[in-house]
């Protein structure tokens, strides 16, 4: 073989680091999310959605439906609808409880979010910064593996923690065991699944993404309390306002008598 | 996995009548569907249940979907022991289970125990009053008495000011209302029904008709072409517009422009019955109709 490039010569990892490290990792990984799972089957708590909630969260749908599909209705009928719609939403936005003031809305104080918030650390956070810890202190310093596909050079520093002795020389590929943990992490989401079952308490992703909503709801002012329905009311009664009354059937017998030519009656 | 249809799979299992996986396959596509097909059901329900129980982790969660659909088959086979042995049988796994306690009050329903059965569903509406399933129960126990129609209907719009986006409540609303004659109302309901699932021939077909039934013609007219447009096949939309056509050129104060029209329709509706009826042997009856329509 003569490649003319920079031949880096492979390392001959010890396949004691395959055994005591590698597969080790990943069980425990594995088994971790198992636990973690079971346990937020326990914590899950079983509050039942208020009534009053439920009303407010169907007229919207409902509303919507009007706005989406009211031109499949009778002219007469989807005013109608329409006219309702909006009185009605008129006096849930006049009759909501006025803007409560920046501090009491801030949904660390409220004491129901709070036990929810703490249950989602516990369960995920704690055991991941737990495990992190005990990574970088018993595995770190030493190459873990070579990842079979390839990697841009930024991606040195975080992958190849704890050795950077060697990573001047060192093909991005090979990587610590910190990047190895993190690999797993997610590549156990597929297995969890399907051991587990779909919504399983130890899906990594879905966490995230409910503490990117969380931090949107805290930024957007009040989590689900009455600030933020008011809002929502609002923005529906503007677009049900915008509503078009065209009726979609207005030419239908005569599309289907007389073909595409519509006679333009007015 | 929905490649396979229910025929399919019976047809196989015609070819072998002890596959037990067969058998499991198509319970689960009865679950999925929502089918109901009771006898089978209770029939065999046993044997699935019995190659479920055991296994190496214990009965599998599959287990409890089947007893819980031999429950439902067993009540609509008037099979109250049976129903009342997979009943006990969940009591004894889910103790305090709500979806339980509404099936115990579905059983003594079947049994005729309606009171019974009211309480039972009270006391679970009184522990989670946004309990939808239940709220639908006691208006189903209403249903089934047959001189408490009128407070089932009322029942229903109680129902429906809590959950007013739910679309199988307006349909069984709607369909109250036909029964007892109150097409204004029905028509309110199916036109829930159209802003729901404005593309649904059958929501537009029943709405022509109810609407051709309170005598707008118009309208009904309208929405049997639509349902033509949706359904090119559809007879019945064919007939309504003829019909619908023909009142309106009955009606007084129509000029000659909208006599043209109504007549044009009323052809168009004619040939597309014809051509409908053609090579099938219904032709005569159809023809005979077509002579009145066109008189």
């Amino acid at each position: 073989r003569s490649k003319k490039k920079n031949v880096m010569h492979d390392l001959i990892l010890d396949p004691q680091i395959r055994n005591w490290v590698l597969v080790p990792i990943v069980l425990i990984l594995f088994l971790i999310a198992i636990l973690r799972h079971n346990i937020s089957l326990f914590l899950r708590s079983e509050r039942p959605t208020p009534l009053s909630a439920i009303r407010d969260r169907q007229l919207l749908i409902r509303s919507t439906r009007l706005r989406t599909n009211g031109s499949y209705l009778p002219p007469s009928s989807a005013s109608s609808r329409q006219a309702h719609y909006l009185s009605t939403l008129t006096e849930l936005i006049e009759t909501a409880p006025p803007a409560p003031d920046a501090l009491s809305a801030n949904p660390m104080m409220d004491p129901s979010n709070m036990i929810e918030m703490m249950k989602g650390n516990v369960t995920m956070v704690v055991p991941q910064l737990l495990m992190m810890a005990w990574i970088s202190y018993f595995f770190s310093g030493f190459i873990l593996v070579k990842l079979p596909f390839p990697l841009s050079l930024q991606f040195r520093g975080m992958l190849q923690r704890g050795v950077e002795a060697l990573s001047g020389s060192l093909d991005v590929t090979y990587v610590s065991t910190l990047s190895w943990y993190f690999l797993t992490l997610f590549g156990l989401q597929g297995i969890n699944s399907l051991v587990l079952g779909e919504g399983n308490g130890a899906d990594e992703t879905r966490l995230m993404q409910q503490q990117m909503n969380m931090q949107m709801g805290m930024m957007g002012g009040g989590m689900g309390g009455a600030q933020d329905m008011k809002k929502v009311w609002s923005v529906e009664k503007e677009n049900l306002e915008l509503m078009a009354g065209k009726w979609a059937l207005r030419d239908v017998e005569r599309r289907l008598v007389y073909g595409k030519k519509v006679k333009k009656n007015k | 996995m929905e490649a396979e249809s229910l025929e399919g799979l019976f047809k196989r299992l015609n070819d072998s009548p002890d596959d037990v996986a067969l058998l499991r396959e198509i319970f689960r596509v009865l679950r999925m569907t929502s089918t109901r097909y009771s006898e089978f059901v209770v029939k065999n329900g046993q044997t699935i249940i019995n190659s479920l129980s055991g296994g190496w982790f214990g009965p599998s969660e599959e287990l409890w979907s089947v007893i819980e659909q031999v429950f439902l088959a067993a009540l609509d086979t008037n099979q109250i022991e049976v129903a009342s042995k997979q009943l006990s049988l969940m009591r004894k796994q889910f103790p305090t289970s709500s979806k339980v306690d509404r099936l115990t009050g579905m059983l003594k329903e079947a049994e005729g125990n309606y009171d019974a059965a009211e309480d039972t569903y009270n006391l679970i509406l009184a522990r989670d009053e946004s309990d939808s399933l239940t709220r639908k129960r006691l208006i189903c126990l209403l249903k089934a008495q047959k001189k408490k129609r009128p407070q089932a209907i009322e029942k229903m719009n109680d129902y429906l000011k809590d959950f007013q986006a739910d679309v199988t409540a307006w349909k069984e609303l709607g369909d109250m209302y036909l029964d007892e004659q109150q097409y204004r109302f029905a028509g309110f309901c199916y036109e829930e029904l159209i802003a729901a699932e404005p593309l649904n021939f059958h929501y537009t077909l029943r709405y022509a008709e109810i609407m051709f039934t309170l005598g707008e013609f118009n309208i009904a007219r309208k929405y049997f072409a639509y349902t033509l447009e949706l359904n090119p096949p559809n007879v019945r939309a064919m007939y309504g517009m003829a019909l619908a056509s023909k009142a309106l050129n009955a009606q007084k104060g129509v000029t000659a422009n909208d006599k043209k029209e109504n007549d044009d329709i009323l052809n168009f509706s004619i040939t597309q019955i014809k051509s409908r009826y053609n090579n099938t042997p219904f032709k005569q009856t159809s023809d005979a109709v077509i002579t009145q329509l066109e008189s």
